[in-house]
């Protein structure tokens, strides 16, 4: 995906979109593993499909859960710096295929003693917080309670588990300590594979702004957070990108890793140009379609994002 | 959580079942004396180089005191304020990135003078013939007022009668002189500075993140429970991190005295630290004693304060035992900083069990932002205004980190690019290496290898100032790059804090008060202030190998605590007026009002001239204010006068016995300051024995602070962020 010269011609924007794509180890299926694939989420024939787990992805995200990641910018004066941002889990949906209900029920069940212990560790976050854990974390009941006409099973698989944040920035755990929090009772939150996981897996990462380097410019336009929307599925993954560019959907190869581009994107604060900062307008262009790609892939789903909502300036109750 | 191997110790919850009885959520790592000594050695010369590219130098110092002198000119000759430089830089342990902390004492209200400093400085801005180049000056209208600015492109803040700022620079700058081991305390500051701020960025009280005097206290904490064992900043640096990635932040506060339980509170009751050799190296008299030198005014808020607050990062002031120093870390902040200790630590622990030729590599990749950044052999000039012409003049110098070895395959172009990052300050920061490192770690990793063994470490020639001791500025014309001496001058930050003191009393009507709420009732003897004073006793608490002497000629160790202290005490003049000068105050500070305050300091304006310099700020006049007056703290705002209009400063001067300025105050000055409330007149406490009329400082304001004690009216006020 990273084409040589790009950091000469790259805008703040792609910069950004850049630094924050996680690059994943992958692997190749099996000949015999192949055959297996759902064909409802992998109907075209290809030579080779390759996957990750999502134990490796997070693993990406362990550096900038600490330290934060680092995204070059330039300035209209020429001027370069660095600004830091730091990942946050917003909004996760994984559906898995039919045959793995039962191994999924049997996990769930036998985790379920330990929640109060997980609950606890958890006690000083905001009720709201917790809410929405349960209500989320509490396998596809609390989903069909909502409208059990969204997600017919042959499509998009049985939702194994999703979570939503709602608590404010300044409160949230970085995202490689939720996950880890979450896999203590959801441990096939590290194992699962890409190629397993249906079309319809997702996840959002909402990025802050930590600081940025050298200091001196205090300017409001580094305020600006980000919401960027990933696939966790396999099933894109032969999609070129290069045909639609704008809308970055799917994932790139990259030889032994798989790029996970982000194939929407919500901003906060955007003041100023220096995310959009080209002067032909491609940055505007782009802000635009990568929003309303991840505003439609809400409606497909039909998901409340509260992340989403937020930054749209949707306040609910 | 066992099973997640790869995440345990990402720390986010990872704290479900510590044992609650101790601070330490796991047993310690390696101790630095268990790896082995030629590694340590390796490590801590690589250590060294890394510090080498971020400590202030001879440039560097340079640009700052040009600041500093023009903007105390600018101040003093449009609003008549003084200004005090405080922080990382008369600290000398600031970044090349690090801002300047100044403060200002001008009128009471703060609010107009940092509105008139704002006019002031954006005149200056549109002045096309100023002296230096300030942009972007704006009023940050906090619950503390800041003026902001850049001046000559370096990160200028101006907060307004931040004494605590004074008091920290003056008390980390006697704890350095107390470790010793040339200047081991300060390196450390500069070299974990620089790991919290490149590369874990967890460093700015600005951003709900750690403050300078937060962190610089958490490693003060690690020298006092394991200075036995360290010997070299990076052994400080990884017993921090190992230290605190494990402490138990949601049961316990630090605090020097030890861990503090945080149900205890708001009562402060200290646990033995169980991880230490047991010889700690602060007593509580030299504690104590600090406290008594370098403690902040009460305002009338802190007097009526609610004790300490905690909050999620919590960390006991030590001269200010109520002051919560990790007030300024968000819920969130506080759990990225945990995980980036966390991750530090496994991350450094692997490196030190690397084989030995593997260390160095490995360990400027730990500080791979802070190499790309300013790496190359030469030392950046951070701030330049025209960083092409710095660029170009720094190329010739890289070779030996040449542009080839950072490349990578997959950023060719970028690594060109790259280089300009590194010379110059606000020039282009590494772009390509972003990407490489979340690209393609491995081959960036091998590419940075190859080239490391390429550079090899620094030549001896690069560290020759710094070995030579403490004198070494007379050599730096020879080579730009010529690292600055890190003794920073305590004579000129005591003075800007005895003038703070002054300044505040007689603005606010508060005096100075030692910090203890409550003596204790040692105080009643002299006991502990023998213990502070003399070598005998300081040297009980050295190093099995150190010098204690060697690396302060100037500063004999009897010297290093408390001024006056060679006047012995026998020689100790008995200042036994003090009483006399004290009008009876009986009413509690409560009911203090201002213009009480005022005529009681208008009485005591014979103090300094009755006294002059026979009246030394000493450990007698403390005690006997603690035996008289126990109950009645305000008479010593009589006690500042005494303090500024001595000549405490002649016995320790670091240039020795020479006509070192003997007094903060002239009495005659002060007399002519408070027979004229209208502040703004107040002179600087340039001594009486100095020729200039320049500000105190300016005598050399190179010599360092440090940055920040934040020493706030609340906890929503965040000090100014400094780096």
């Amino acid at each position: 995906m990273l084409i040589l010269d790009k950091n000469s011609t790259q805008t703040n924007l792609e910069s950004f979109l850049d630094c924050i794509t996680p690059v994943v180890p992958s692997q190749f299926l099996s000949k015999s593993e192949m055959r297996k694939l759902n064909r409802l989420w992998h109907p075209w024939e290809r030579e080779k499909v390759d996957y990750f787990t999502l134990g490796d992805l997070w693993n990406c995200y362990d550096e900038w859960s600490a330290y934060g990641v680092g995204v070059p910018v330039c300035l209209d004066d020429d001027r370069n710096l660095i600004q830091y941002f730091v990942p946050s889990l917003s909004g996760i949906q994984i559906f898995t295929s039919n045959g793995s209900v039962n191994s999924l029920r049997e996990e769930t069940d036998s985790t379920s003693e330990t929640r109060d212990s997980f609950s606890d560790s958890f006690s000083d976050e905001s009720e709201s917080e917790k809410f929405s854990r349960w209500d989320g974390c509490s396998s596809e009941e609390g989903l069909f309670e909502q409208d059990g006409l969204w997600y017919p099973n042959d499509r998009f698989g049985n939702l194994y588990f999703q979570y939503f944040e709602t608590s404010s920035p300044c409160g949230r755990v970085p995202l490689m300590d939720k996950i880890s929090a979450l896999a203590e009772r959801y441990p096939r939150l590290m194992s699962l594979r890409s190629a397993d996981l249906s079309p319809a897996s997702w996840m959002a990462v909402a990025w802050y702004p930590i600081y940025h380097i050298p200091m001196g410019r205090t300017s409001k336009d580094f305020n600006t957070s980000f919401l960027t929307y990933h696939t966790l599925s396999s099933s894109f993954q032969d999609m070129d990108i290069e045909d639609d560019p704008e809308s970055g959907e799917g994932k790139s190869k990259g030889g032994e890793s798989i790029s996970l581009l982000p194939f929407g994107l919500a901003t906060y604060k955007m003041k100023g140009d220096v995310w959009a900062s080209d002067k032909d307008g491609r940055d505007q262009e782009k802000l635009v379609s990568l929003l309303s790609v991840a505003d439609s892939w809400l409606k497909q789903l039909n998901i409340q994002h509260h992340d989403f909502n937020y930054f749209m300036g949707i306040r609910r109750g | 959580m066992n099973d997640l191997p790869e995440s345990a110790d990402g720390g986010g919850a990872a704290v479900g079942e510590r044992p609650l009885s101790s601070p330490l959520m796991s047993p310690a790592n390696q101790s630095p004396s268990e790896i082995g000594p030629e590694l340590w050695e390796t490590a801590e010369k690589t250590a060294h180089m890394i510090i080498c590219k971020v400590q202030p130098t001879a440039i560097s110092e340079e640009r700052r005191r040009d600041v500093i002198e023009y903007v105390q000119r600018l101040i003093k000759n449009r609003l008549g304020a003084e200004v005090f430089p405080y922080g990382s830089v008369p600290l000398k342990t600031y970044l090349p990135d690090g801002d300047i902390d100044l403060t200002a004492f001008g009128a009471n209200v703060e609010d107009r003078l940092a509105e008139d400093m704002k006019f002031v400085l954006e005149e200056e801005e549109n002045n096309r013939s100023s002296e230096l180049v300030i942009k972007d000056v704006q009023l940050i209208s906090a619950e503390v007022k800041l003026v902001k600015c850049l001046v000559q492109n370096i990160v200028v803040d101006i907060s307004f009668n931040q004494i605590g700022g004074l008091c920290t620079l003056c008390f980390l700058e006697q704890v350095d002189r107390l470790i010793g081991k040339n200047h081991l305390f300060k390196r450390s500051i500069i070299l974990i500075k620089a790991w919290c701020y490149y590369e874990s960025r967890i460093l700015g009280a600005h951003h709900g993140l750690i403050s300078t005097y937060a962190l610089e206290t958490l490693v003060l904490y690690i020298f006092h429970l394991f200075h036995t064992t360290l010997d070299g900043p990076l052994a400080v640096l990884y017993k921090f991190l190992d230290y605190f990635s494990k402490f138990d932040w949601e049961m316990y506060c630090i605090s020097l005295k030890g861990p503090v339980r945080i149900s205890s509170l708001p009562v402060i009751v200290a646990e033995t630290p169980e991880d230490g050799s047991g010889d700690l190296l602060l007593t509580d008299d030299y504690l104590r004693s600090c406290i008594e030198m370098f403690s902040v005014p009460l305002r009338y808020a802190d007097q009526k304060s609610r004790g300490f607050q905690p909050k999620h990062l919590n960390i006991v002031d030590p001269l200010k035992e109520i002051n919560n120093l990790g007030r300024s870390i968000s819920k969130g902040n506080f759990y990225r900083i945990r995980s980036a200790f966390s991750y530090g630590a496994k991350k450094l622990g692997q490196i030190l069990v690397q084989p030995e030729d593997r260390i160095t590599n490995e360990l400027q990749i730990f500080f791979l932002s802070t190499m790309q950044r300013h790496g190359r052999g030469q030392k950046p000039v951070v701030q330049d205004p025209y960083p092409q012409s710095t660029y170009n003049g720094f190329i010739p110098a890289s070779s030996s980190l040449g542009t080839e070895s950072y490349k990578v395959e997959n950023s060719a172009n970028a690594a060109d690019h790259r280089f300009f990052g590194d010379a110059d300050d606000l020039a282009t920061p590494s772009i390509a290496c972003l990407n490489i490192s979340s690209d393609s770690p491995k081959s960036y990793t091998q590419v940075l290898k190859e080239s490391v063994n390429a550079i090899g470490m620094p030549q001896d020639s690069d560290h020759a100032s710094l070995h030579q001791g403490t004198r070494s500025r007379s050599a730096i014309p020879e080579s730009s790059n010529s690292l600055s001496d890190l003794s920073g001058d305590y004579d000129s930050h005591f003075k800007s804090l005895q003038y703070g003191r002054l300044f505040y009393e007689y603005t606010f009507g508060v005096p100075y008060l030692p910090m203890a709420p409550m003596p204790p009732p040692q105080y009643e003897n002299k006991k502990p202030w023998d213990s502070v004073i003399y070598p005998s006793q300081l040297r009980h608490n050295g190093f099995s190998h150190g010098h204690p002497n060697g690396f302060m000629p100037m500063y004999p160790m009897s010297h290093v605590l408390v001024p006056g202290a060679s006047f012995g005490r026998e020689e100790m003049p008995k200042h036994r007026g003090t009483g006399t000068y004290f009008p009876k105050m009986n009413r509690s500070p409560q009911g203090y009002r201002p213009s009480a305050v005022k005529g009681k300091n208008q009485a005591t304006l014979r103090s300094p001239c009755d006294n002059g310099r026979n009246v030394i700020f000493t450990e007698t006049n403390l005690l006997e204010r603690n035996n008289h007056e126990q109950s009645q703290p305000l008479v010593l705002a009589d006690q500042s006068v005494n303090l500024l209009s001595s000549g405490i400063h002649q016995p320790f001067s670091p240039r020795g016995s020479g006509p070192t300025p003997s007094g903060t105050f002239s009495s005659e000055r002060y007399r002519q300051q408070r027979s004229a409330p209208s502040s703004p007149q107040i002179s600087c406490p340039d001594s009486s024995g100095m020729q200039t009329p320049r500000p105190a400082l300016s005598r050399d304001p190179d010599r360092g602070s440090f940055k920040s004690s934040y020493h706030l009216k609340d906890q929503e006020d965040f000090p100014p962020l400094s780096v």
